[in-house]
Order: structure tokens, then sequence, then C-alpha cells
């Protein structure tokens, strides 16, 4: 049902268009639901939970919580896969728009911006003015120096991208949580990978 | 008019208390200012002792109106507030009890040391009520505050201050 | 919905209406996420007690032999994913340990559903919603918005059945949990698939604990939250798919001191 969306090389202004219409309608009419505060609550009890377990040695929690993401990401991108029948994207500039138009869209509904491209083109940010994680939380003194808070979304893009053969950085590199202005996903493009089995899953 | 806020634990344990005062002319007299926490422990009894009065709000169905719309501040808290819950000399005490057991608790102070009465407007003071109420339930939310410890973080006492110049700079 | 039925409806549902179109007009994800963080704790929480143990355990090792150049290597090349371990070996890990750790991490799972269950209780009650008046609520009150709000929150079903002694003591049935159903089970479970699913019971269980702790019930171990996962005569009765699985929350409250 999406081929007639993706198949075709119209300008870009309207495929953008397109993918933003295509997202919509999934989210509207083909997606299950549910409260964002649960999930909010949800994932506030289990960063907690971590913050406890590692006594506050954030670094470590940052870590698990990466870990974490890229279990989620090497499946969810089965689900995403499923769901929109999308094609390989043929350039990291398109990668980009299906991140922030359809992935976010359909999974959290909320549609960062793109930017801050470098100048070769191998690496740009994901800047989410609403993150569905980090409502309600405020940063005690010592995890404002150190904690990550959604370092998950780092993960989970890391496992998902490597599925579809890209090796990627993903981290953070500023969060409204710590008193930046932003919050400033960062994703850089290593290499493509050959068909191999992908690492962790061996 | 002076006031001086609570928030009591479930366990009787403080939570959160901040003093109003207007910089210019509105001040607790120094020796009511210390005994405040106490005038405020004192009326606590009573305040458990409402908790278990059925009251005559609850369960008539009458306040259904105003909509689903931004409904968490209207009808389910509106029972939450007890009013004028007991006095000491020309100080007024009020209060109001949240669902998990958390005790909000007021001692206004009026202008004149001529010992009648401070009069309550309850509708300013329960809205005050009211939005703490709100705003203590979001910071419930975080999940870095744990329910029962004191609440330290500078926004919410920004927030609260910012609300009782709303309702109670009068 | 319909519009005609209206005038018919009662004072209660149209205020049970309005809570449901106030609920649906709050901000929504999609479900599969929550599903995948949900279930994802689990081999999570394995993970974590893997690598405390790991720090209090053979520590010393790593630092004389090859301490230095791992720190080393760990300025030049920061890698997130190192020592990763996927779910599944997790969950195996999980499966082949003792009960010692095994409960740790139980305990863990439980905790981080208490840490939940506090909280969302306060939400759900401030939420406005109709069919709940705390100021005259008993126990039993307070297990029915278990069943029915809380549950409805977390899975998108009530509790299927709820019964009680009188006396303190509550079953909570719930015909088909949500958390396992994708899971592929055998008819009749074998001992490692249902030592597997255990720990995806402890999170719900935390939850009760913490809903009932954030309306009084306060005390250490006055809420005891025990669950099972019992054959299905229900479904098998109807001749529904037998992946559906019933689950027993065995809930006991001890009075106040």
């Amino acid at each position: 049902m999406s081929a007639s969306m993706s198949g075709n090389t119209a300008s870009s202004s309207s495929s953008k268009k397109s993918l933003k219409a295509f997202s919509d309608d999934i989210w509207k009419n083909k997606t299950a639901k549910i409260n964002a505060e649960l999930f909010t609550l949800t994932y506030g009890s289990i960063v907690s939970q971590l913050c406890t377990d590692y006594e506050r040695d954030f670094a470590k929690v940052n870590k698990q919580l990466y870990s974490m993401g890229y279990n989620i990401g090497v499946r969810l991108i089965e689900d995403f896969l499923a769901r929109t029948a999308l094609p390989r994207c043929d350039s990291l500039a398109k990668t980009s728009e299906v991140i922030s138009k359809c992935a976010f869209k359909i999974f959290l509904n909320v549609t960062p911006q793109i930017g801050n491209w470098s100048s070769n083109k191998d690496s740009f940010s994901i800047f989410l003015d609403e993150n569905p994680l980090s409502e309600f939380v405020e940063l005690p003194m010592d995890a404002a120096r150190e904690l990550w808070y959604s370092n998950i979304l780092c993960g989970v893009l890391k496992g998902a991208l490597e599925m579809v053969q890209m090796d990627c950085d993903v981290y953070f590199a500023s969060d409204v949580l710590k008193g930046d202005q932003t919050t400033e996903l960062r994703v850089k493009l290593n290499k493509i990978l050959k068909d191999e089995i992908p690492a962790g899953e061996d | 008019m002076p006031c001086y806020f609570a928030i009591i634990g479930a366990l009787d344990n403080p939570i959160y208390e901040a003093e109003f005062t207007s910089p210019q002319f509105n001040q607790f007299p120094p020796e009511l200012k210390e005994l405040n926490p106490f005038i405020l422990h004192a009326s606590l009894d009573i305040l458990e002792d409402l908790q278990w009065q059925t009251h005559p709000q609850s369960g008539a169905g009458t306040e259904t109106s105003g909509g689903f719309l931004r409904s968490r501040h209207s009808s389910s808290n509106s029972n939450c507030y007890l009013g004028k819950i007991d006095h000491f000399y020309g100080l007024a005490i009020t209060g109001y009890l949240s669902y998990g057991n958390m005790k909000f608790v007021m001692v206004h102070s009026s202008n004149s040391s001529n010992g009648t009465p401070v009069p309550i407007d309850d509708v300013a003071v329960k809205s005050f009520y009211q939005e703490v109420h709100e705003l203590y339930v979001k910071t419930l939310m975080n999940p870095f505050y744990k329910l029962n410890e004191p609440i330290t973080s500078p926004v919410f006492d920004k927030r609260v201050r910012l609300l009782a110049k709303k309702y109670l700079a009068k | 919905m319909d519009a005609s039925q209206r005038p018919e409806m009662t004072e209660h549902q149209k205020q049970q209406l309005q809570f449901q179109l106030f609920q649906d007009s709050l901000p929504k994800v999609n479900e599969i996420v929550y599903r995948m963080l949900l279930n994802e704790a689990i081999p999570m929480a394995v993970n974590v007690q893997d690598r405390l143990s790991e720090e209090s355990g053979g520590h010393e090792d790593n630092e004389t032999e090859q301490g230095l150049e791992q720190d080393l290597d760990a300025k030049l090349t920061f890698d997130p994913l190192k020592d990763h371990v996927p779910s599944h070996k997790l969950l195996q890990k999980y499966l082949t340990a003792d009960e010692e750790y095994q409960n740790k991490v139980d305990e863990r799972l439980n905790n981080i559903g208490f840490l939940l269950g506090q909280k969302l209780s306060q939400l759900l009650i401030f939420s406005n919603n109709p069919s709940l008046n705390f100021r005259d609520m008993d126990l039993l009150a307070v297990m029915k918005f278990v069943c029915r709000d809380v549950w409805r929150q977390l899975f998108g079903k009530q509790i299927d059945n709820l019964k009680t002694n009188h006396r303190g003591t509550f079953y909570l049935l719930d015909n088909n949990y949500k958390p396992v159903e994708s899971f592929a089970l055998d008819e009749d479970m074998s001992q490692e698939e249902q030592t597997l699913i255990e720990p995806y019971l402890e999170i719900p269980c935390g939850v009760i604990r913490g809903v009932l702790d954030s309306l009084g019930f306060q005390e250490k171990g006055q809420v005891i939250c025990t669950a099972s996962i019992t054959s299905d005569r229900e479904s098998q009765k109807t001749g529904s798919s037998a992946s559906s699985r019933a689950v027993l929350f065995n809930v006991q409250i001890n009075p106040d001191r």
C-alpha cells in the first residue's frame, strides 16, 4: 500500500509531505495506543531503580539504558518495517527523514527536527523539542552532571540502524534536563555493513 | 496577609514548608514566627479526626459540570478542602487533605494585632490548595522524587510562591 | 458514542463518558513501545545482577592484569556496547542461575513495579475518575480500584475475577495476562518455562504493593503479593487459542498494628 508513495522519485517537497501523511495515517488508524503518562512513569521507575542499583554511578546507568535500548531496537525495527513496508533508504538524508517523520511519529507521536549536518554529510542531529520519556523529570544535582536520562533512545536507534546494515554512533550531545538549550541526539554513520550476522545476535 | 504553609506526610513528617510574607509591611511578628510549626502541628490531630468523617459533599454527585477538559483540578479534589479547622488567638488555621493522606496546612495571620480573627476567603484559599495539590502530584511523578521525602526542588518552591502571590496576597 | 442514546444515560454514565473522553484526550504513545519496555525490564534486571556480582567478585584480576591497558582503551574509544549481552542470553542466564540470584532479580523487578504503582495510583486518582470516591473507601473498594482502573491502564483490560475471604486475602485472576501473551508456550508448561515466566509476574505484583502503599497501607510487610500462572481452564472450555495464559495474583493485607 505504500508502494505508490515510496516507489516514485517525486520532488523532495511532495515526498516529504506524503511521508508525513503516510505516518499520520499509520498513527491514527493502525496503531494501538496507551497513555503517554503511563509510559513516562514506567520508564521513570526503571531509571530510578537503576540509579539505586548502581549506587548513583550514572555512567553505569547510562550504559545499562543504552544496552537495554539496543535490545529493544533490534526487535522494534522488525515491527517498524512490517508496519511501514518502506524500502531501503538510498541516502543518510532519507534515513534521517524516516527516523523523524516516521519512526518517532509512529512510536512516540512526536516529530523531532533534523539538522546540524556535518560538512561531509555523514552525521546529523535529532532535536527533541518534546520528549515523552522525560515529562515530569527534574534531575537532582548529582545526576544533572552525568546522567543522560533518555539514553535508552540512543540504544534503540543504534540497534535498529544496525539491523538495516548501518553502523552508527548514536549519543546525546545535550539535554534540556541538564539545563541545555536543546535536547540533541547525534547520529554518525561509520559504515554500511555487509550482509553479515549483526553483532550481538551470534 | 502573612501565611505559613506546610505539607505534612502520612507519618506526620514534614515534606515542605514556606512562609509567605510581602517585604513592605506584612511580616509575622517574630514571637509568632517561631511558634508557627507548633501551632500547625497542634492542628494535625483535628485534621486527622476530620479525615474520617464522611464529607457532606462527597457522593452527592452534584459537581459534574466543568467538563472533562483539564478536569484534573475541578471536581475530584473539591472535597479535599476542609476549610478553617482551628484557630489560635488571632490566627486561623486551614487544612486540605490529599488522597494519599498528605496534609496541607496553613496558618493565616492578620496584619492588625488587635486579636480579631482573620477572615478566610474560602474560594481563594481553596484554589490555592487545589493548585498546590496539582503541583504536588506533578512533583510526585518525577522519578527522582520518592514518596514521603522532603521536597527540595527549587522549581516547586518557586511555583508555590507564585500561587501564594496570586491567591493569598490581599 | 451514538448521540441519540444520550438522553437515556444516567448521571453516572455521563460522568463515565466524560472521563473516557478526557482519557482519550490525553497524550498517547504506541502501545508496542510500552510493552517492549516493560518486557525488556526482565533481561535488564538480570544484566544488572550480573554486573553487580561481577563488580563484587572478579574485580581484582581485571585491575592487575589488563586494568591499565583497558583504561587506556576506554579513553581512546568509548564503546557503550562493550560487554553487551542480548536479551535471550540474559534470560538463559536467569534460567540456569541459583535461587538466590533469581530472587535478587525478582526483587529488583518487584521494586520497579512498586515505584510505578505508587505514582500511577496518585495520577489515576487525581484525574477525576467519577467511579472513585476515596473519602469512604474500604479495602474492598481499593482492590476494585486495582482490578478495574490500575489494570486497565497497565494492560488495557480489567482483572477477570476478584475473590476475597473478607479477612484481608484477595485473589485476582487475569485470564489473559498480556505480558506473556506473545510467548510461544506448550500446552503443558515445562519446569523451565514455568521458571522463565515467573520474573514476568513481578512488576504487577510490585504495582499492587505500590498502589496500596500510596493509599495508606505503608507498613513494612503489611502487603504481601505473589502470583502464579495457572492452567487456563476458561479458554480451554471455550476452545480459544491455547496461548492465552491465566495468572492468579494472591494479595494478603495485614491489618494495622
